[in-house]
């Protein structure tokens, strides 16, 4: 259980000494294993757990935690995860007292750790953990030329007057630029004003340029007074340009920082300075950084400066100017810029009108627009309308309007635009009013507006335009119309599609679409249009197929439907429910795609079918059926390719084996890749073999910029899948291996002597390859002759097939065995004289039980159908297409009706009177919730059972430790401490068996003569159970390996099976002789009150040792462990 | 320096600097398509030429002149890729000192954006950054500043809030925020990421603990690709194609996609002078180098507007944004009644300045800037510092500091190994 470690290792002085104050029993070494084991944590309840658990941690503690650490590379994530969480949890508020123990512990570590990135990762704790206190033991390490950075970095995190003070000392004392970078960095950042001087006193020194940028970036943020004559020096030896020091950049920064501390003479006279010397070095990007702050400084007094660049030619200078402008300017600054707008140029007039659109007020409009002649560069123009459009509460809009007939391509559109998103609220109704009256341009602008922007009354001024003589106007009307269109306008729509084009036909069709959708008697409109269609069918009629196709619905349907008889209309047809809005179409797609295999609209009908299935709301496994068919009718690899992309929505198994097959294709192995490995890495559940292999080929197949991502992924995601076989495919599709004849029944053949099995049984297999055989894949029954059965045999499990019966066959047939019963139904539902109306699925030969489906799934005879079958114990599941039919329904007997259903047979595929095809058939066994019974032996010695796999009647209560699916007692790793199973009964003398399985770092105890409180390792005497061979262990003492009587004596480090194996141990107990036999290995054979009479191994009291009764239990410790068959007998 | 607003949602009333909305007439009205002739093509110097930098060479209406990488492999294929004849440097202050570049395009690891940022900031020349615009909240002030102080024009090189169809929505942004801004969908809004609405956060970014040390190859330069980092030992996955799932460098899956989604959020929830006060996550616990998943991460904002980033992708049929008035799903699908209809009677938003050749030339702010870019990049660096905290962080908005949470407030500035300081 805890106590794990001992003290005896290299630190025993140092801890012995530590764990000498602690009130808990626990070791350092046992706390800091207990924490690890929990790394990381996935859910927050975990995560807090191990938190807390930290909180107890002594100064010692933390170091000790820190003193496992590796070289970089070793195994510390445990440890890594643990220390830099807990270096944030106790940040919060109310932790000061933790976070000071947490200090201290880094402090001890960093001290006596010796690697130096295991010292880098305790200096980047401290950098998020410490305060002041770690300060003194920094300071070393500022002259430690590989850890400066670190240990500078940390007094930056810690960010106080005293790590700025501790920096100042190292500065004095610094020998290398290495390190004096560093410390002068992290003074710039703790912007310590003590060190001007000396800072400046270095750049003399160290004259690299990276010194000098990191130097002058310090003392821009110290802005310290002594700092300006250096600046302004440097800048003037570069004349006022960019250099890799960055010196007019942060002499800027740095006069903003003189500025923000009240310096503002001094800020303003070196901003005068770069003012005047940038603009004589041509250098706008300072003069911009010096007309900010003189602005800042003082806004009354920049406002001169600010005006006349604010009409400077200079765009960068300009634009800051006119932003300085916008929170500093008046009024009258702002028509004082108005009035400059004539002589300008232009570029100059487009900056200010959209300085104006900002900042300017309706007052100014008339101002603005008397200076419009002026405007004669398009761009300014532009800005000009868009400034007219914002400042006018009714948008201008007629203004807008008013300049179409005269402006060039590009104010048009740009006009357009401003009416599309104009606030005016009346801007439609103006367009609206005015389109009819208008000249062409105008009206093709206004159109394009109306195509995106609209009101009700709109369509009444585009429908006229639809007729007009101008063609451009009236294609333009055509394109506003779906946007405009009114539930009115149907009848006037359909007359117009009428004599519209082939070409322009399309926007009629929409906007009738649109109109019919939203006309409340929707149906009876399109019943009309159907009436009219259908009885006098005219060429034009076809163009009334797109309508029904978009406005969709059942009588639309039948009668585009009704067309793909007439010979004139039917590709029109064909065309249409290739393009039909909604999956209704699907059946009647379905059977195109068989039957127009030559039409020259196969791909229109390929590219509907395949929209369709995937839009149509089927069953995933019902998809997969119709977009496997449609891969059989492909007649290109596009189309294949779009079938494989297809199949990854469906996430079915069969879906992924699919693709899988077409993964070395040239043609097809992108899209089939892509299909496969987004199915796999979707889903935990499907693992195995098969999968490994199917992701292992994808990662060789991938390519392209995202592959090593996707790589990486699928990497991941194979180490995370669970062990284990998933799908097992029991059919090669080439041969019968695997399967053979039937013999009788499982009764039977049970009672034949294996001779005469053998003989039958060879007489059975000559017939099934006479009537059954594997064609393309698929295993077909001819229609004569017997089941075929699996040669293995199956308890729990999942099954996947498909299956086909024939459509001309005599009474078309067939089923599936479970455990060599009938049966899971297969049959022609037409066939009522035998009730096969209620569907397939059922199991038909239940007499108690319900035999029927739930309901009926099945598809049109002759077509492909697919099972899921599950049976676990004696209950079965069907889905038939994805539909559940049958739902935990027991299997009764059908050979023997007075006993249940075998718990292991053959599957069966049922022989009728018909031909049958099956394909894809995957078989998942299912782990088995055992029930253990006792030996017919340990009946006889009086063994008790104490957990047989049901229930936990004869144990205490408690969420620690529960029941598994398969039957096994699992210590649940989510469970907090202190919560162990105990048998409700004691127990002085006795026997004790149990199974138990461990997990990797896995910690337990069977405690024994224990009470039901305390810590039962002393208060009782503890057996330990361990994964003793885990990395966290490895320091283990040898009286805590697994077996040992914990801290007592020792056990032999033998006998035990791999992790994840089932291991048997006994333990006996009799007096003061205990003995531990681990999968027939005796590990431990010894006497307590012997091995205690001088004191215990661990040096702790165990007042358990003088009990003579007590519960036995199980002893958890937050890993996962499981337990199975425990039996106990009383000596 | 006023911060200048592209996305003000103008019917609610914020409490902000008193900026008037600013707008501008997208630029492909101004000119169409062609509108540059050869000789006007402005020139770019790409910083980072891996497969994102090279990325950077197709982009419209400038021509590449200079390239930059610490990996004279990077230099080779991008070379070879531009068909040669392109000057080269190793150390980025060269190329944005090469008085031949016009535009610095940043298209390194994020823990070098701030730096290189500021430092083409500094030169006067116009930025072209990719996101995440930088690794912490602190740095992406000083870019604003930076920015600010030399009058440079800035692009963060993601772009659905202006151009292009957003993900799995299948109409452009601009719909989507004229929807919202319609007021059809109610108010607080409640924006949720995840598999089921559009958008899969697919984590292939994630890092390794316990990473072998290994010798840096020859070709590359592994202490200037390091450059402010902490010192750690080299190993092949910490560089390249893999840094992301390292927190010196960035954040994962959230610090490689999580701009692109959120900052169309934040445009069209109009928060592009607002963070969140609340970040909550749901997720494993972090490691101190390498990054993990997450399920969830909640950002909550003051009026009660939510974006949900929903990585584990458990809950189907979520809509993508959420109203008390009604709901949009993937594909622009909606629960209101003859939605576009009635969408067709409002104004379209207002224009956004989408041509960064054009907005260099006018010196007028891209659509995507170094402001509303900062909010979008802080969303990312507020989830990330959640996570590595892995607690319920608050906010103030205002003051742009965590609330009560010195360790949070740590990861804001994060200090720089030397020489490289901001």
């Amino acid at each position: 259980m805890k106590k794990v470690f001992n003290t005896l290792s290299a630190l025993l002085l140092i801890q012995v000494a530590a764990y000498a104050q602690q009130p808990a029993n626990r070791t350092s070494a046992t706390k800091i294993a207990d924490v690890l084991a929990q790394q990381p944590a996935e859910e927050i309840n975990k995560f807090t757990a191990a938190m807390k658990e930290l909180q107890n941690f002594t100064a010692e503690d933390v170091a000790n935690l820190l003193a496992g650490l590796k070289p970089q590379g070793g195994n510390n994530a445990a440890t890594e995860y643990a220390a830099n969480s807990y270096s944030f949890y106790v940040m919060q508020p109310g932790m000061e007292a933790q976070r000071e123990v947490f200090s201290k512990g880094l402090l001890l570590a960093l001290d006596r750790l010796q690697d130096k990135d295991n010292k880098g990762f305790v200096l980047q704790l401290m950098r998020q953990a410490s305060k002041n206190e770690a300060i003194d033991a920094l300071i070393p390490y500022l002259k430690d030329e590989y850890l400066v950075d670190k240990a500078a970095m940390a007094l930056n995190g810690i960010r106080t007057p005293e790590a700025a003070q501790a920096l100042s000392n190292a500065l004095a004392s610094s020998a290398s630029e290495k390190t004096t970078i560093a410390i002068v960095g992290a003074l710039g950042d703790l912007r310590s004003k003590t060190d001007e001087e000396a800072i400046i006193a270095t750049l003399a020194k160290y004259t690299s340029e990276n010194y000098q940028r990191n130097a002058y970036t310090a003392l821009s943020k110290i802005a310290g007074t002594k700092s300006a004559p250096v600046f302004l020096a440097k800048l003037k030896e570069v004349n006022y340009q960019f250099d890799k020091t960055n010196i007019g950049g942060l002499t800027l920064d740095y006069a903003n920082n003189l500025l923000d501390e009240g310096q503002q003479k001094q800020a303003v006279s070196i901003a005068n300075v770069i003012a005047k010397e940038a603009a004589k070095a041509e250098a706008p990007t300072l003069q911009v950084g010096a007309l900010i702050l003189l602005t800042k400084a003082n806004p009354a007094k920049a406002r001169k400066q600010l005006m006349k660049a604010a009409v400077s030619n200079n765009p960068l200078y300009r634009a800051a100017a006119l932003d300085l402008l916008a929170e500093n300017g008046t009024d009258a600054d702002t028509k004082k810029l108005i009035g400059t707008l004539r002589k300008s140029s232009p570029e100059v007039q487009e900056s200010i009108l959209n300085y104006l659109a900002d900042e300017g007020t309706e007052a100014l409009v008339p101002d603005i627009k008397k200076s419009w002649s002026s405007l004669k560069y398009t761009r300014a123009k532009i800005a000009g309308l868009n400034t007219l459009s914002k400042l006018s509460s009714d948008g201008s809009t007629d203004y807008l309007i008013s300049e179409l007939p005269d402006a060039d391509e590009t104010t048009t559109q740009a006009i357009e635009a401003l009416l599309l998103s104009s606030k005016d609220p009346e801007v439609v109704e103006k367009i609206n009013n005015t389109i009819a009256g208008a000249n062409t341009k105008t009206q093709l602008a206004l159109l394009k507006v109306l195509a995106t922007r609209t009101n009700a009354n709109s369509s009444k001024v585009v429908l006229p335009l639809l007729t007009v003589s101008d063609n451009n106007v009236k294609i333009a009307a055509l394109k506003a119309l779906p946007n405009v269109v009114d539930t009115e306008d149907v009848d006037a729509l359909v007359g117009v599609l009428a004599n519209t084009s082939e070409s322009d036909a399309r926007y009629v069709q929409e906007a009738l679409v649109i109109a019919l959708k939203a006309r409340s008697d929707k149906d009876a409109k399109i019943n009309q249009l159907a009436v009219e269609t259908s009885r006098n069918p005219s060429p034009t009629s076809a163009k009334l197929f797109p309508v029904f196709a978009g406005v969709g619905g059942e009588e639309s349907l039948k009668t585009v439907e009704g067309f793909l008889k007439n010979n004139e209309l039917k590709n029109s047809a064909i065309l249409a429910l290739a393009n039909w809005s909604n999956p209704e179409a699907l059946p009647v797609l379905i059977e195109l795609s068989r039957s127009e295999r030559v039409n020259e609209h196969f791909g229109a009908i390929f590219n509907g079918l395949i929209k369709q299935i995937n839009a149509s709301d089927h069953t995933n496994e019902q998809k997969t059926l119709l977009l496997k068919d449609a891969f059989e009718l492909a007649e290109n690899a596009t189309q294949k390719r779009t079938v494989l992309s297809s199949l990854q929505a469906t996430g079915t198994y069969q879906a992924l084996m699919f693709a899988a097959k077409y993964m070395d294709d040239k043609d097809l192995k992108g899209a089939a890749t892509n299909t496969a490995l987004n199915i796999a890495t979707d889903s935990y559940d499907f693992i195995g073999t098969d999968v490994r292999n199917i992701l292992n080929k994808a990662m060789e197949n991938l390519t392209g910029s995202e592959s090593s991502y996707l790589r990486e992924a699928i990497v991941r995601h194979l180490t995370e899948m669970p062990t284990g076989e998933g799908y097992l495919s029991i059919f090669n599709g080439t041969d019968l291996t695997g399967w053979k004849g039937l013999v009788e029944n499982p009764i039977k053949r049970a009672a034949m002597s294996p001779k005469e099995l053998e003989q039958k049984q060879a007489a059975a297999d000559k017939k099934m390859h006479d009537n059954w055989k594997a064609i393309n894949g698929e295993l077909v029954f001819s229609g004569e002759g017997d089941n075929i059965a699996t040669v293995k045999q199956y308890g729990d499990f999942e099954m996947l097939v498909d299956w086909k019966l024939d459509p001309n066959g005599k009474e078309p047939d067939a089923g599936v065995y479970l455990r060599g019963t009938p049966q899971v139904q297969i049959w022609d539902i037409s066939r009522t004289n035998v009730g096969a109306e209620v569907g397939s699925g059922g199991l038909y030969n239940n007499q108690k039980d319900p035999s029927k489906p739930l309901k009926v799934a099945d598809n049109p005879l002759g077509e492909w159908n697919t099972f899921k079958i599950r049976m676990v114990g004696e209950k079965v599941w069907v889905w038939l297409n994805g539909e559940l039919v049958v739902d935990n329904v027991t299997l009764e007997n059908y050979w023997d009706r007075n006993q249940s259903i075998f718990p292991v047979e053959q599957i069966e595929l049922q022989a009728h009177g018909s031909q049958v095809w099956y394909r894809d058939i995957y078989v998942k066994e299912l782990a088995r919730k055992e029930t253990y019974t006792l030996s017919e032996e340990e009946k006889k010695e009086g063994f008790e059972m104490l957990f047989d796999g049901n229930d936990l009647d004869k144990w205490t209560e408690t969420p620690a430790y529960e029941i598994t699916p398969q039957g096994y007692i699992r210590a649940n790793p989510d469970a907090k401490f202190g919560k162990n199973l105990y048998t409700k009964n004691e127990y002085s003398d006795f026997v004790y068996r149990f199974e138990f399985k461990l997990t990797p770092g896995a910690n337990n105890g069977v405690g024994i003569r224990t009470p039901l409180e305390g810590d039962a390792a002393y208060a009782g005497t503890e057996i330990q159970i361990l994964d003793n061979d885990a990395e966290i262990y490895k320091n283990l003492k040898e009286y805590q390996y697994h077996g040992s009587a914990y801290g007592i004596i020792p056990a032999k480090r033998e006998g035990m099976k791999p992790i994840g194996e089932w291991n048997e141990q006994e333990i006996r107990v009799q007096g003061d002789k205990i003995k531990v036999t681990l999968n027939g290995v005796v590990i431990l054979d010894g006497d307590l009150a012997e091995a205690s009479k001088n004191g215990t191994l661990d040096g702790k009291k165990h007042p358990g040792l003088s009990k003579k009764s007590g519960h036995i239990g199980f002893l958890g410790h937050g890993s996962e462990v499981f337990f199975r068959n425990i039996r106990v007998k009383k000596l | 320096m006023k911060e200048k607003n592209t996305s003000r949602r103008d019917f609610i009333k914020k409490s902000l600097i008193g900026a008037a909305a600013f707008t501008i007439v997208p630029r492909h009205v101004l000119g169409g398509k062609g509108f540059l002739a050869p000789s006007d093509h402005l020139t770019k110097g790409i910083i980072g030429v891996g497969a994102m930098g090279r990325g950077h060479f197709k982009y419209a209406g400038t021509k590449t002149v200079a390239i930059c990488d610490v990996d004279t492999r990077h230099l080779a294929l991008a070379q070879k890729a531009l068909g040669g004849g392109v000057t080269e440097h190793h150390d980025f202050r060269e190329l944005i000192q090469n008085p031949e570049v016009d535009i610095v395009h940043i298209a390194t690891p994020p823990h070098w954006h701030g730096i290189m940022a500021v430092e083409a900031s500094r030169s006067g020349k116009d930025i072209w950054c990719e996101k995440p615009m930088t690794r912490t909240i602190g740095e992406g002030k000083k870019v604003k500043e930076a920015v600010a102080q030399h009058g440079n024009i800035f692009r963060l090189n993601t772009w659905f809030r202006f151009d292009a169809n957003f993900y799995g929505m299948n109409v452009p942004v601009k719909k989507i925020k004229k929807l919202v801004d319609t007021g059809m969908l109610g108010w607080p809004l409640k924006v949720t990421i995840s598999k089921h609405t559009g958008f899969d956060w697919k984590f292939y970014w994630v890092g390794k603990e316990d990473l072998p040390i290994e010798q840096a190859p020859k070709e590359l330069d592994y202490e200037m690709w390091l450059g402010p980092a902490p010192h750690k030992p080299y190993s092949t996955h910490r560089v390249h194609t893999t840094f992301r799932g390292y927190w010196d460098y960035d954040g994962g899956g959230l610090g490689d996609m999580g701009q692109h989604y959120l900052d169309p959020v934040q445009y069209f929830l109009g928060k592009d002078e607002e963070s969140p006060v609340t970040i909550e996550v749901d997720a494993p616990q972090q490691h101190s180098d390498a990054v993990g998943t997450w399920r969830k991460i909640t950002y909550t904002y003051a009026d009660g507007c939510q974006i949900v980033l929903d990585g584990a992708g458990t809950e189907e049929g979520l809509a993508y944004i959420e109203g008390p008035k009604g709901k949009l799903y993937k594909g622009f699908v909606s629960d209101i009644p003859d939605m576009e209809r009635k969408l067709a009677q409002y104004p379209d938003p207002a224009p956004q300045m989408t041509d960064f050749v054009e907005a260099c030339r006018t010196r007028q702010k891209f659509a995507l800037n170094e402001q509303n870019g900062y909010y979008s990049a802080t969303l990312v660096n507020l989830g990330l510092a959640a996570l590595r905290l892995n607690r319920t962080l608050k906010f103030d908005s205002d003051k742009q500091v965590f609330v009560d949470d010195e360790a949070a407030n740590r990861l804001i500035d994060q200090p720089m190994r030397g020489p490289w300081i901001i």
